[in-house]
């Protein structure tokens, strides 16, 4: 059997007191979308109450439906999830769990790093916990997600994941010993 | 610059690509004259001040919309639909 080999598996780690920067896997991530009316309703059904509006994220159970623009949605799985067969038919479905590396960042000075890498508001009151944003590292494309007061998770396409994972570390230097 | 995306908000100018003139009219499907494609395709106009013109959300949520901006002072005059 094929086994999943991490982008990141050449990567240097990243180590500090204050911060952890490190790949999060063990996910299935759906992108659905659908342009009939009784989208919305059909994927409520399966996968539970929907995000009310663009750039905001919704917990349920398991799952974390970020809706990421008009009549579209990303759905974050646990490893093993069914959510794509059961929407099959329903919309589009376009699954994208091995395109995607998820890169958690994580403590006191997590915003400070972000802040150096996005061009998005990021103060608390602001960028709070269960906002998303797509934006761009390094020119590159990805989904920021916050998680937490001070975690946060980027959704950075695989081929460019090592690239993106040292723009992330780099602009983290600063931060190593100073919260 | 800001650009008010219509499905993202405000969100920087570093986001976006700039799509060209909105305000320019596509000749007909099945136009034969090729001085006419000619224009459309090669001739622009240089606005100084409002101007109308396509923007793509292209690190965002990767739409189109068309945009009211003001080439002189980039005083954003918001989404045309």
């Amino acid at each position: 059997m094929l086994e999943r080999r991490s982008a990141l598996a050449s990567a240097k780690p990243y180590k500090s007191a204050v911060l952890t920067i490190a790949e999060r896997p063990g996910f299935t991530l759906t992108q659905v979308a659908g342009l009939s009316p009784d989208f919305e309703a059909k994927l409520a059904d399966v996968a539970g109450s929907l995000p009310e509006t663009v750039a905001r994220a919704q917990s349920n159970g398991e799952r974390t439906l970020f809706r990421i623009g008009p009549a579209q949605f990303w759905i974050v799985g646990p490893e093993t999830d069914d959510v794509a067969s059961r929407l099959a038919g329903a919309c589009a479905v376009t699954p994208l769990t091995s395109s995607r590396v998820r890169i958690g960042i994580e403590g006191a000075p997590a915003r400070d790093v972000l802040a150096m890498l996005i061009p998005v508001d990021l103060h608390r009151s602001v960028f709070a916990p269960g906002s998303v944003a797509l934006t761009g590292i390094h020119h590159t494309p990805v989904t920021v997600h916050c998680r937490g007061e001070d975690a946060f998770d980027v959704y950075v396409m695989r081929t460019f994941a090592r690239d993106v994972w040292d723009a992330i570390t780099d602009a983290a230097l600063r931060f190593a010993d100073d919260p | 610059m800001m650009i008010p995306c219509p499905h993202c908000g405000d969100r920087d100018v570093s986001e976006f690509r700039y799509g060209g003139d909105a305000s320019k009219q596509r000749p007909a499907h099945g136009t034969g004259d090729l001085q006419t494609w000619h224009d459309y395709v090669f001739l622009f106009e240089n606005p100084k001040g409002p101007h109308t013109e396509y923007w793509q959300h292209v690190l965002g949520c990767r739409r189109w919309f068309r945009l009211a901006r003001n080439t002189a002072t980039n005083e954003i005059g918001g989404v045309v639909s």
